[in-house]
């Protein structure tokens, strides 16, 4: 089992109650599957939060809305492998960082 | 283009600034930025750059003022419920400071009208509530080459980063966004951030000091901390992917 660190902020707060903790997940997931994994936990309600959809220039997206050791995911600077990186015992996730309102 | 008395007696604590001066306040009298959303970041934001003197504001809202609005939203009052607000702004920022000209735009921000409401502008402020209009507004800074001050707020939390592409990540690098609701609000973060937003504005406008750029400042106003998270581009970004960076 690997221990991750999770923090939530504002909206996601309100779906989990508390403001981090840490979880014990199965060795061997990457972070889709981690997604997939804290969606179930907490239900649709936390899972609207977990990807951004939308369209861009009428394109449909889906993409995470998390940072991983205070890092986008995208950045395949930094995760080569993007979604299918490993989520290695040690990672932190943050959920509901950025906010939407003005 | 020169100050005039009056001019030079309203802004001089501000002209007392290093570097300031009679040159940086011509600059901030020749700027025209455009100000997207007349709402809790548009209130401090509008009414901050307008007393700096800031010479031609475009501030637009297609919205109409509630009363559920008052608790942040203080470029209005009781008095006008039911107006446009981006007309209420403009009748209290002109009150403010007459030197200035203020146009209210009314129209809804959309792919097909962002042009026409932006047009040309030294700088665009974002204090919109949602991120499907963000993004229509970056796709058009982006591609025009103009700088973005982009902030949120929910509760105590807000943030800010200041975006210039290629320079910096578009904001699509930045967030593809958060899901719309109706989200709670205390009217004095949308303060610190709306003050921190002009702020980074006058600074822009006048060429003293230096931005926030490739870093987001977070703010916990429960906890009362700043974080600030380094910003990078994404690579192959479908808004600002194209463009080459000269920095």
């Amino acid at each position: 089992m690997a221990k991750i660190s999770c923090k939530y902020f504002v909206n996601v707060l309100s779906v989990t109650k508390k403001d981090g903790e840490i979880l014990e997940i199965p060795d061997g997931l990457n972070v889709e599957q981690f997604l997939d994994f804290i969606s179930e936990k907490y239900g649709p309600e936390f899972a609207k939060h977990v990807y951004a959809t939308g369209t861009l220039s009428g394109e449909p997206f889906k993409t995470p809305n998390i940072y991983l050791n205070k890092r986008r995911i995208q950045w395949v600077q930094d995760f080569p492998e993007g979604v299918k990186t490993k989520v290695k015992d040690g990672d932190e996730f943050w959920f509901g960082l950025i906010v939407g309102g003005g | 283009m020169k100050l005039s008395q009056q001019e030079k007696e309203r802004y001089c604590r501000q002209m007392l600034m290093p570097g300031w001066g009679h040159e940086a306040q011509v600059r901030l009298k020749q700027s025209r930025v455009f100000i997207a959303g007349a709402g809790g970041l548009g209130s401090p934001v509008s009414i901050y750059l307008a007393v700096a003197g800031i010479g031609d504001l475009r501030i637009c809202d297609c919205g109409d003022l509630e009363l559920s609005n008052l608790n942040r939203q203080i470029l209005h009052d009781d008095s006008r419920i039911g107006w446009n607000k981006a007309l209420s702004a403009k009748a209290t920022l002109e009150r403010m400071n007459p030197d200035i000209t203020v146009a209210a735009l009314q129209e809804k921000i959309t792919h097909e009208s962002v042009a026409g409401l932006i047009g040309s502008v030294d700088l665009i402020l974002d204090c919109l509530d949602n991120f499907p209009t963000r993004h229509i507004i970056n796709e058009y800074a982006v591609n025009n080459g103009i700088p973005v001050i982009h902030a949120g707020v929910y509760g105590m939390q807000g943030q800010i980063t200041f975006i210039k592409a290629p320079e910096t990540p578009c904001l699509w690098c930045i967030s593809a966004g958060t899901p719309a609701a109706v989200f709670p609000i205390v009217g004095a973060t949308a303060g610190v951030i709306g003050c921190l937003e002009a702020l980074e504005a006058i600074k822009y406008l006048s060429g003293v000091g230096t931005n926030l750029m490739n870093r987001l400042l977070i703010w916990d106003g429960e906890k009362i901390e700043f974080m600030e998270l380094p910003q990078k581009k994404i690579v192959d970004c479908p808004v600002c992917g194209h463009l080459v960076s000269t920095g």
